[in-house]
This record gives C-alpha cells, structure tokens and sequence, in this order.
C-alpha cells in the first residue's frame, strides 16, 4: 500500500514540477486531494483498519487518522477548486508573481504529504517530525506572496512553534526512556505505548505529557503559543489560510489526543485534565475577547480558531472525546467557508478592513452569504453542526466543573457576540462601493458546496458516522 | 387523532410558507404576500383548533420529530395547549393585521423577508412550548431568538435599530447561556433530555437549576433588572412585530418558568420569594418608568415589564402557598397568573396593533406630536379604549378579572402561619396595587394624549383610518378581551368544575348586562327628555381668542406630578456647562445645561461589564499586536518556565 | 580507558559546553558566534563519541560523525553564506536582557530546571551524573530559547535556535538513545529549518524580488516557459 501512495504521491510532485501551464498544476494538484479524500473512505469501506504500512509499525493509519485524512483530503480538496480562481486573481492583481505559482503548488501538495504522512504516524517522534516540515513547508507557502508582511508572518510561525516543538521532542525522548523502564520495550509507536501505559511510571508519563503539550499547542494555537496564528492566517492568501486553519491546526489536537490518551488513565489522569482544561478556557477566555476587536476581518476569523481550539481542549479535559472528533470536523468546514468568503471580499475590496466593507450583498453576494452561514454556524446555531458538540460538550464540561461551565458560556456570548456584529457590520454597510469583481466560477463552487455540506449536517447526522466516532473513542480508550 | 394532524399540519404549512417567502423573496405582487399570511393564518387556525381540543377535555398529545439524528419528543398537554391557543390566538390577528400592514413595510425583500420570519418566528414560538425534548426545547428556542432578531433587523437602516438588533441578540443570547447552564446541569444529574421526567436533583443543583433558569426565562420575559432589551427592541421593530414579541414571545418565557417549576423537586422558600421579588419590583418599576415615556411603543414596552412582572407575583405566591401547603389558594394564584398570561397577550397585542396602527398614520411615535385622533381613526381609538381599559384593570374587561384573582390570593395570606410572611405579602399587595392605580393612570394619559383633544402636529392631522383588515386583526382580540372579561364567571366555573377548586368571582355578565341595561335606559331617559337641537360652540378659553394645540394639557404635564412624587427613582443628572468671553467669569459668552434622566440600570448595571470587557478586548488588542517577534517569544518562554515550576511543584 | 577516566571526560566537556554557551550569550561578532557555535557542537560530538566509547553502542558513534557533518560543516557553512549576503557582521542590540542579566538569568534556569526534573529522577532511573547532564541538556534548551528572543538579528535568533536543538541532543544522551532513524530525521529537519529561517531572514533585510529569487528554485525553469 505504501508502494501505491508513495508513487502516487512522486508522480504529483513530477507532474508538478514538469507542468507547463497554471491549469495543468491545478488539476494535477485537484487529483491528489481526490485521491487523499478517497483512500480514507476506501479503508474505512473495505474496514481494513487499522492499515499496516511497514513493519516497523511507524506508518499505521488507523479510524482516527483515516477521519483526520478525510477531513484534510477534503479541505485541500475544496482549497485546490478555490486556488484555481484565486491564483488567477492574485496573479493579476500582481500579489503573487507567476514564477512564485510553481512553488505555490509545490508547497500545496507537499503540505498535503506531509499532513497524510503525520496522520499516519504510529511513531510518536515521526508524527513530529512530520508536524515540524508541516510548520516549514507552510511558511514557504505564506511567504509566496509579494508582501513583506507575510516574511515577518511567516518568521513568527516557524520561531514560535519551533522552539515549541523542541519541548515536545524532550518529551518524547522521556516518554521513549519511560517505556523503557516500564515495560522494558523502548519504543514510541503510538500503539505498544497505550497497550503498556498502565506500566509506565505515571509522574514520569505526565512530565513527559506536559512537555509533548507544549508544543503540538503551538502547533495548535493554544494561548500563550497562540501568538503566531492570527498574522500568518490572515497574511496568508486566503486558499492557504483555508488549509492552515480547517486542516494543519487538527495535528496539533490530534497529537495532544493521542497522547493525552496514554496519561489519562494513569493517576495522574486528573491532573493531566486539569491542566488540558485551564489551557482551554484560557484559550477560549483569550481568543474571544481578541475578537472584540473589530478591524480585520480574516484576523476576527483567525482568533476564532485559536478560540475553536481551545475548545476542543476543553472537550479533551471534560472526556467528551466522541463530541470533539465532531467538532473537528464541523469546524473545518465552517473555517473553510468563512476563509474562503474572505478572500472574495479580499479581492473585491482590496482590504480586509472590516470598515471598508461595504455594500457587499449587492457586490459578492454570495461571499456575503457565505460569511454569514459561517458565522451562524461557528458561533453554534441550533440547525448547523457546531450545536450538538457544543451542547453534550458544556454539559460534561458542566459535570467535571461547574464552575468553569460558566465561564467558558461566557466566554462563548463575548465570542458569539463579535459574530453577530460581523454579520449586522455585512447586512447593514451601505456605500458607494467600486464595480463588482469578477469572481472565477471555481472559487464560487467551493463556497457553494461547503454551505449546503453544513446545511446537510445541520439537519441530518449520520449512523455510520455516529459508529465511527465510537470507534475512535474506543480505540483511544477514553469512552466512558 | 385529528388534533395531532391539525397540530403537524400547522408545522407544515409555516414551513412552506417560509419556504416559499424566502423562494419568492424579489416577487413584487402584493397577491403573492397575502397567499403567504393566508397560509400562516390557516396554520394559526389549526394550532388554536388542536390546542382547543386539548384544552376542552382531550388527552395530551404526543409524537416526536427528527432532529439531526436526534429524536425529540413532543407532548401537548394542558399546560402546552394553553400556551399553543395563546399563540395561536395572537398569531391569527397579527397575521391578519398585517395583510395590509406588510405593504408597508419597505422594500419589497423587506416585506417578504419579514413575512418569511414571522413563519419562522410563530413556529419556533409554538415548537419550543410542545417540545419536550431538552435539546429540541433549546434548538427551538434559539430559532425563535434569532428569527426575532431579524425581526428586528428590519429596519436595519437606522442606527438605533442596528443598536437595538445588537442589544437585544447579546441580552437573549445570556438567556439562552443560562438555559444551556441549567439544561446541562439537568442532563448530567438526571441522565435524560426528556423534560417530563426530571428526578433525582441532588438539593444544591435543583437550587442551581432553579436559579439559572429563573435568570435565563427571566432575561427573556424581560423582568427587571434584566428589562433592559424590550424597550429597545419593541420600538426598532414592525408593530406586528412587537405585538407578537410582546404578546406571546415573553409568554414563552413564562411558559418556561412554569413548566420547569412544576417539575422540579425539593422546592425552597426561597424560590417563591425570589420570583415575588422579581415580579413585584418589576411591576412597580415598570409601570414608573412607563410613566414618564413619551414614546407609544416603548411606554408599551415598559407595560409589558410592568405586566410581567404581574404574572411574576402570581407564580410567585403559587410557590409561596403551595411551600405552605395551601393547595387551593396556590391553585388560585397559578390560575391568576396563567389567566393573566393570556389577558395580556391579548390586550397588549391588542395595543400593539392600534399603536401600530397610529403610527404608522402619524408617522411619529412620540405622543406629544399626537392628540385628536379620535375624529380622523375613529375605530383605532375604540379599538385602543378597549385595550386600555383591559390594562388598567377595569371591569368588565378580562383584565380586572385576573387581577381580581391576584387580590384574592394576597387576602387570602392570613392562612399562612409565619407572621413575617403574611406581612411581606402585605408589602407586595401594597406595592402591587399602586401598580395598579399607576397603570391607569398611565392609561389615561397615552389614551387622553393620542385620541383626545386637538392635533399636536400636520400629521396627526392628516392621520387617516388604517385599512379593514388592520382593523379586523385588533377587533378579534378586542371582542375576546371583552369576551373573557364579561363571561369570566362562567369560563372559570367550567375550569373550576374540571380542576376541582372553586372560583369566587363576580358575575360580571350579569353586573355588564345590568350596567348596559341602565345604560340604554337612561340613555333613552335623556334622549327623550332633552330637546334635540345641537348647539356649537367654542369652550371658554379665559378670553383669549383663538385656541390651539399649543393650549392643551401635554403629556408631560399629565405626568409630572407623579414624576415628582417619584424623582427618587427617576435619578437625574443635571449638566450645565458655561463659557465666558473673559477670565474672571463675568462676560457670559454661551452656555448649555440639559436634565437628563439617569438610566439607573444601564449607568450601574451594564456600562460597567460593558466597559470592564472593552477595555480588556483593547488591551489584549494592544498586546498580541505586535510587529516584533520578541515579545511572543517571551511569552511562550514564561509560560514554560510557568509549566516548569509546576510539575517541580506537582510532582514530588 | 576506563568508564571514570570516560566520565571524567565527560564532565570535562560539559564545563566546556557551559563556558561556550556563556560565550554565544555574549557575543556581538556574528562570524565569531558562528565559530562559538560550531566548537559547541564539536563538544558535543565528542561527548558523543565519548558515550560510545563508554557503553559501546553504534548509535553515539552515528551520532557524532553526523553531528560533525552537519553542525560543524554544513549548517556554520550555511549561515556564513547568509551573513555574507546580508552584509551584516554584529548583532549589538538586546532585548529585555543584557549579557550579565541574561547570565544570571541562566543559573536561575539551571536551578528551576534541577528542582523541575528532580521528581522524576528515580523513575528515569538516573544516577547523579547522568541527572547533572540532563539537566545541563534542558538548561541549555532554555537558555537558547532566552538567547532567541533576547537578541534581535535572525541569525543569532538561528544560533539560539540551534543552541536548543544542541541541548535536546544532550538531554537524549543522558536519558537514553533515540532510535538512529529519527536522530537523522531530525538533522534533516534542521536543516531545513536553518535554511528556511536565513531565506527568511534575508527577505527581511532585501526586496520582495530578491527574496523570491532565493526562494524560488524553480524560477528560471518557470520564466522559459513563459516566454512560450
């Protein structure tokens, strides 16, 4: 099987590399995705989960990291249709030069290697080093842009999470040096970690828990090593914001789950899910009142994925595990839509200025759709597939601490509240705006697409998904 | 099963009436439109024909709908059919009201917009009070919050109504944080969505539950200190807009409220005191600070508070009595309370539509620009009396009878046993019935100001009746105010016979039927003594020549010996500012000073959380805005020296 | 030899680690924090080497010569060039720190660190010895991470960086070796990384165009079919 992907997988970077024309890099670049979206649906039919790739056992793709390879293959699938436009947008607006595009699409599909490659790590310290060219090869994509804000962007991104990522790999060396002395079998595949946890020296299991946090936070977006985050997503070009936030921020929570999911059960559990938990409400505290701010309209969206984030650790602390696996989900297609609709109203007017958007349902109306079924959707309408996780979520959240219920409730209005504002600022901003921009039909798919995927959801929850989610819950030992 | 279909084809028909609004939002005809209120008003009919069924002797009704993979279940039991009549009720004659008050409204998106939402919004109404389900309760209840946001919304133009859209989603929106509080409290505790079979709340958390929920419905019910969003949305709203929202959508709250209080164990005193607090202060405060409101639907708004807060103290004494064991007397004052629920849905729907209506002929909502509509809308101004006099609690009309009902109970509080209680009873029955005598008064002044006397301005001058069909939408609930109000000893003995307890009412048929008696009678009488000749001529105006409008009793002349005698609870805040042409002050160059009136709740309560978050937001703002790289480094730096030192502290 | 003389060796190495690293705080030459930087890692390699020497397992051994290969050659070599394109030849200013606070700053690290880590001793099962290395490893990851954010030009920010990688090294020889693969994964990720940072770092100092032309190095390639 490693043989198909990996020739696949050489066979885009060729193609790429050898292709002549911006269209041709697009299809090729479409056609990976496809194929990255479909090898998960394929495992999961075929039910030959969890799939071996070598002996070693470091590539193994089991239900959680086939969901998480779906929702990426989706996103890049959907970025890739909306990069076709937007390329040609940028391009004539002269923000990304034609010999930059090349390197553009080189950088998409190898993201998209090495997002696959990180979702199918059993070894701990592979995942890592897959999360780390993830971090690399995301900063070439943002400073593929002609602005020197974006060198400055891209320079946060790499120091912040870098230097976080090395504690992480500190505590991977303890947890490899753990399982040493626990179960006398050194290893750091994901798999013999969780079967021998109750072996591990349970101190030992959360120092090194708390070192691995560190860092896949950074990667995640998780306050204080948030900072990073909001000016990369929104100096990114908005296709490439769409893959920072809907897809590269899930390593970090995935990793933080996996890992998470061998110090739970030890005794030193509760702590571990306390300090989950006063990241999380710290995060979410953080981020919403950031949102407050009401200049930027990509940054607005960046901080309510940081704020997204600190959720779903909050999820993680309450053990509502089945819930954050959907929330993962809902979020990436809700943050793809909004980023998508931004970069409509990027291109219309030139700004993402909040004060200058103006008119826009009569310029790009349906960008102004867009944004507000995304807005609608994130801040957890009843009828949109953010509700449901929301609610069982507080509500655990509510069983373990009351207390810290509340706050985040409130946190959550303060946020809900910067989304309404978005969407009044949208309906009610009047103005003699410039002629309409021609927007490319394949940027409109996408958007289109993404609303009635979140209609869909809204109103239909699916069994087989139901029993996925349990699946993975099972498998990570965290039900009940 | 008729009911339940009546009741599911109902749902439909809003739904495809939504729908279709929405398909047809550009459509320009105006037959379009009235297909789409014909279609919410059918579907009002059935909700009023299943609640009905309910209502008189049926068995509850239950099925369940699918909801995102969710199953909610749905039940109409008395209490919901109660609720479901109401709305069904009001929902009929707004939607009548507004088969000519939609041409109106603007835009022709705006128009099938609206109607689109007002679907939505009676849905959502109707769905949160059949559901028993307490997700579905909470899906329902948040799609009736935002399509009354939109509601709102429509005249998004104007800047107060952007203001009030903002404040009204942010106040409904703590509600709904609280109910999603108090629901999740329930679910862990008692292990199941079903609202029916809430047990085994440990004491602690019922008091929990009660509080978050008594804060939550209380914040959308509007009761003080939480009023603030009604005045502000009610007058930024479409008249039938504001009727439906003032006349049903707070009673959902309500519905809400008594519900969950019915269900929940281990009652304490001190729930029922809470809630007599909230409504007596509510009452009293609501209907002073409707006093001094020149503005004709924001003094409406602040008669909802006042009337919120009326039902308030009749739930409350219910609990009150009821932790007494005094069964019938808490029956009596549920009863009240729900009576009153529907009395006020009726005649401030009522009054909401003829304010509607007023305004929309002057083009004006402050009343002092009013005055002498009587002549030019002669049917308004009926259609009005009647609703005043509903709210000021005159007999015979429904609104005397259910605040009768209240006095009965606060009388009957002798049987309670603590003396301390019978005496802060007594404090409430005071504080309730100067409320009451302010209503009225209150009424007469908007009344007396926007019907009588002469026109203030060229537009009430102009004013002109409002078309049939606005005029039959108020007549419908007026014929039922006076109707329930006349025939309330009969309805309550037939309720009484059913929920075995007895009423001690006056026969207010037979007193209205002797009082017109004696009417005609002397009518006759005077008529036939008086010689018939008409003779016109100008009131002595103290000699002075010509009179005009400028000469009449204003509106705040009516009220300012009440606003006198409560200037403690009007704070003021007096601004005088001068500037001199010279140093030494003496040379007066311009100067400014204002009286204004100090929004107690909003300078003490709001502003301040208001401001505390702004500033936070900015400062974070500031911090995390930085070009350099440096200060974010540091940051992660401390935080993991932080982490360091606390797993040198945690792990030992 | 024997494992004492070996240890003594080590010990030995570690102060000089110490001196070089209180060496890299101050330095204001970037040429000669560049060198400071390479003589750290060859101490570090001969620590290595020594711990092969000790307990015989290939994997230090791999370790030193790739150590060698890549931080005392390639990555010096990379970050010369850059120097020498950014013409720039000091880095004076500090950030919220000077040489003696950030020093001082540096034995209140080691302190917290040792008491930090002192919970886990018995359960990594160390003795004194490897527990001092240790926790020299991790200090020294702290203290490049103050070297990062207290100096202002990337290079150095790139040098701090390394300095933590080099600490992460150490730690993993005290503590227990890492599978090889991954060790030279991870020296292939710093390169990257290294590379990525001076390309940043001199599209901070150059033009858009410049920047884009180093970045980019399939530019040519692309310009030819333009031209079509």
């Amino acid at each position: 099987m490693l043989i198909v992907i990996l020739s696949v997988l050489i066979a885009v970077m060729l193609a790429i590399i050898l292709s002549r024309s911006l269209n041709m890099m697009n299809y090729v670049t479409v056609f990976h995705s496809v194929f990255v979206a479909l090898f998960p649906v394929y495992l999961l039919v075929k039910g030959v989960l969890p799939a071996v790739f070598h002996k070693s056992r470091y590539l193994v793709v089991d239900t959680l990291g086939a969901y998480e390879i779906l929702i990426t293959g989706v996103i890049f699938f959907f970025a890739a249709i909306y990069a076709k436009g937007y390329v040609a947008c940028l391009i004539k607006e002269g923000e990304l030069s034609k010999a930059n595009v090349k390197l553009f699409y080189l950088g998409y599909n190898s993201l998209l290697l090495a997002m696959v490659l990180a979702f199918s790590s059993n070894n701990l310290s592979v995942l890592w080093i897959f999360a780390e060219i993830t971090t690399i090869v995301s900063a070439v994509l943002i400073v593929t842009l002609n602005a020197k804000e974006n060198i400055v962007a891209a320079m946060k991104y790499v120091f912040i999470t870098s230097t976080a990522m090395l504690f992480s790999f500190i505590g991977l060396i303890l947890l490899f040096a753990a399982s040493k002395n626990g179960s006398g079998a050194a290893t750091l595949n994901w798999d013999a970690l969780l079967q021998a946890s109750h072996q591990i020296q349970p101190q030992l299991l959360f120092f090194s828990f708390v070192f691995i946090f560190i860092g896949f936070a950074a990667k995640s977006g998780i306050v204080p090593f948030h900072t990073w985050l909001p000016p990369s997503h929104s100096k990114a070009a908005s296709d490439v914001s769409v893959l920072l936030s809907g897809s590269v921020l899930n390593i970090g929570i995935y990793a933080i789950l996996r890992v998470y999911a061998l110090v739970a059960k030890s005794s030193m559990g509760h702590e571990a899910s306390m300090m989950v938990l006063v990241f999380g409400i710290i995060t979410v505290g953080i981020a919403s009142l950031s949102m407050l701010q009401k200049t930027n309209l990509k940054k607005l969206i960046a901080y309510s994925s940081v704020e997204s984030m600190g959720f779903m650790l909050i999820g993680i602390a309450a053990g509502n595990i089945f819930w954050v696996l959907y929330f993962v989900a809902a979020h990436a297609m809700v943050k793809a839509l909004l980023f998508f609709s931004a970069g409509i109203i990027h291109r219309q007017y030139g700004s993402m200025s909040m004060a200058e958007i103006k008119g826009v349902f009569r310029l790009q109306p349906l960008a102004a759709l867009g944004l507000i079924i995304g807005s609608v959707a994130i801040i957890g309408t009843p009828l949109f597939p953010m509700f449901m996780p929301k609610f069982y979520i507080i509500a655990s959240l509510a069983k373990a601490s009351l207390f810290s219920a509340i706050i985040l409730l409130l946190f959550l209005l303060i946020a809900a509240g910067s989304f309404v504002w978005l969407i009044l600022q949208l309906v009610t901003m009047q103005g003699a705006a410039p002629e309409p921009y021609e927007i490319y039909p394949s940027m409109k798919i996408p958007i289109l697409a993404l609303i009635l995927l979140l209609l869909v959801f809204g109103a239909y929850f699916p069994l087989p998904l139901s029993g996925i989610l349990a699946e993975m819950v099972s498998l990570l030992g965290l039900g009940g | 099963m008729m009911p339940t279909l009546f009741f599911q084809s109902g749902v439909g028909l809003l739904l495809i009436a939504s729908f279709l609004a929405l398909v047809f939002l550009h459509v320009k005809q105006s037959r379009i439109r009235k297909c789409f209120l014909a279609l919410i008003i059918l579907a009002c009919v059935l909700f009023l024909a299943s609640s009905l069924s309910v209502l008189l002797g049926g068995d509850a009704l239950a099925f369940y709908l699918m909801l995102s993979g969710l199953r909610v279940s749905l039940s109409i039991d008395v209490l919901a059919a109660f609720f479901i009549g109401i709305i069904g009720l009001v929902g009929l004659s707004v939607a009548i009201y507004s088969l000519s008050y939609v041409e109106h409204v603007g835009s022709e998106r705006k128009k099938n917009f609206m109607l689109s939402m007002m679907a939505v919004f009676i849905l959502s109404m109707v769905l949160v009070v059949a559901s028993h389900h307490l997700l579905g309760f909470l899906v329902f209840w948040e799609l009736m919050s935002i399509s009354s946001l939109f509601l709102v919304l429509i005249d998004f133009e104007k800047e107060e109504t952007r203001k009030a859209g903002i404040f009204y989603f942010v106040m409904t929106q703590l509600s709904t944080v609280f109910l999603i509080f108090a629901f999740a409290l329930i679910y862990n505790h008692a292990g199941t969505l079903e609202i029916i079979t809430i047990r085994g709340l440990p004491p602690f958390i019922a008091s929990l539950v009660f509080v978050s929920l008594a804060l939550g419905f209380g914040i959308k019910a509007g009761a003080i200190p939480f009023h603030k969003w009604l005045p502000y949305a009610h007058p930024a709203s479409p008249s039938p807009i504001s009727a439906l929202m003032s006349g049903v959508m707070i009673k959902v709250a309500i519905y809400g409220i008594v519900r969950f209080i019915l269900l929940l164990p281990d009652k304490k005193l001190w729930w029922g005191i809470l809630i007599l607090i909230l409504g007596t202060s509510s009452a009293l405060l609501g209907v002073i600070y409707a006093l001094k409101e020149h503005d004709l639907k924001r003094l409406l708004a602040y008669h909802s508070i006042e009337n919120i807060g009326i039902i308030l103290i009749g739930i409350g004494l219910y609990m009150l009595f009821s932790w007494y064991s005094q069964p019938a007397i808490a029956l009596l004052a549920l009863f009240a309370a729900l009576f009153h629920t529907l009395n006020h849905a009726l005649f401030k729907s009522l009054l909401f539509l003829s304010a509607g209506s007023v305004v929309h002929a002057t083009h004006t909502k402050n009343i002092e620009k009013m005055g002498g509509l009587m002549k030019t809308m002669p049917y308004t101004a009926a259609l009005f009396l009647i609703g005043a006099i509903s709210i000021s609690a005159l007999p015979p009309l429904n609104g005397f009878v259910s605040e009768l009902m209240l006095f009965q109970v606060f009388f009957s509080s002798g049987v309670i046993a603590s003396p301390m209680m019978t005496l802060v009873l007594f404090f409430a029955l005071s504080l309730f019935a100067l409320t009451s005598a302010l209503a009225a008064a209150c009424f007469v002044k908007a009344f007396g100001i926007v019907f009588l006397a002469l026109p203030r301005s060229k537009e009430a001058e102009m004013a002109k009746e409002s078309g049939p069909a606005m005029i039959l939408g108020q007549a419908i609930l007026a014929v039922l105010c006076i109707g329930l109000g006349v025939f309330s000893f009969q309805i309550f003995q037939q309720v009484g016979q059913k929920a075995g307890i007895s009423f001690d009412l006056p026969n207010l048929l037979l007193i209205s039927a002797t009082a017109v008696f004696i009417g005609a009678v002397i009518f006759i009488a005077v008529r036939g003594i008086s010689n018939r000749n008409v003779r016109i001529s100008e009131t002595w105006g103290c000699g002075i020549a010509s009179q005009n409008s400028r000469m009449e009793y204003t509106a705040s002349g009516f009220s300012d010996p009440i606003l006198t005698i409560f200037s403690s609870i009007y704070r003021t805040k007096k601004i005088n500012r001068r500037s001199f042409h010279d140093h030494d002050s003496a040379v007066f160059k311009e100067g400014h000073a204002e009286v204004l009136l100090l929004r107690f709740f909003e300078e003490y309560l709001y502003l301040p959380v208001v401001r505390l978050i702004r500033f936070l937001s900015s400062f974070l703002y500031k911090v995390q805005n930085k070009v350099e790289l440096d200060p974010y480094l540091l940051s992660s730096f401390v935080a993991i020296l932080a982490l360091l030192l606390y797993l040198g502290v945690a792990i030992r | 030899m024997t494992i004492q003389l070996i240890d003594e060796l080590i010990k030995v190495c570690m102060v000089l680690l110490v001196v070089l690293t209180a060496l890299v705080i101050s330095r204001r030459n970037l040429i000669s924090l560049i060198n400071t930087y390479a003589l750290h890692s060859l101490v570090l390699s001969a620590i290595a080497f020594l711990f092969f020497l000790g307990e015989g397992a290939n994997v230090f051994l791999y370790a030193s010569i790739l150590t060698i290969i890549t931080k005392l050659w390639l990555i010096p070599a990379l970050l010369k060039r850059t120097q020498k394109i950014m013409k720039i030849y000091t880095d004076l200013e500090y950030h919220y720190l000077h040489p003696t606070s950030s020093i001082f700053l540096s034995l209140f690290i080691v302190i917290i660190v040792f008491l930090a880590f002192s919970g886990i001793k018995d359960d990594l099962g160390l003795d004194p010895f490897n527990y001092f290395g240790v926790v020299m490893g991790f200090s020294l990851v702290l203290i490049g991470f103050m070297i990062i954010f207290s100096r202002i030009k990337i290079i150095t920010k790139t040098i701090g960086y390394l300095v933590m990688e080099n600490g992460v090294v150490l730690l993993s020889f005290f503590v227990g070796e890492m599978p090889f693969l991954i060790e030279v994964m991870v020296l292939m990720d710093l390169l990257a990384l290294v590379a990525i940072t001076s390309i940043l770092g001199f599209g901070m100092n150059s033009s858009i165009e410049e920047f884009h032309k180093r970045l980019n190095p399939f530019r040519n390639w692309f310009k030819k079919v333009d031209e079509k």
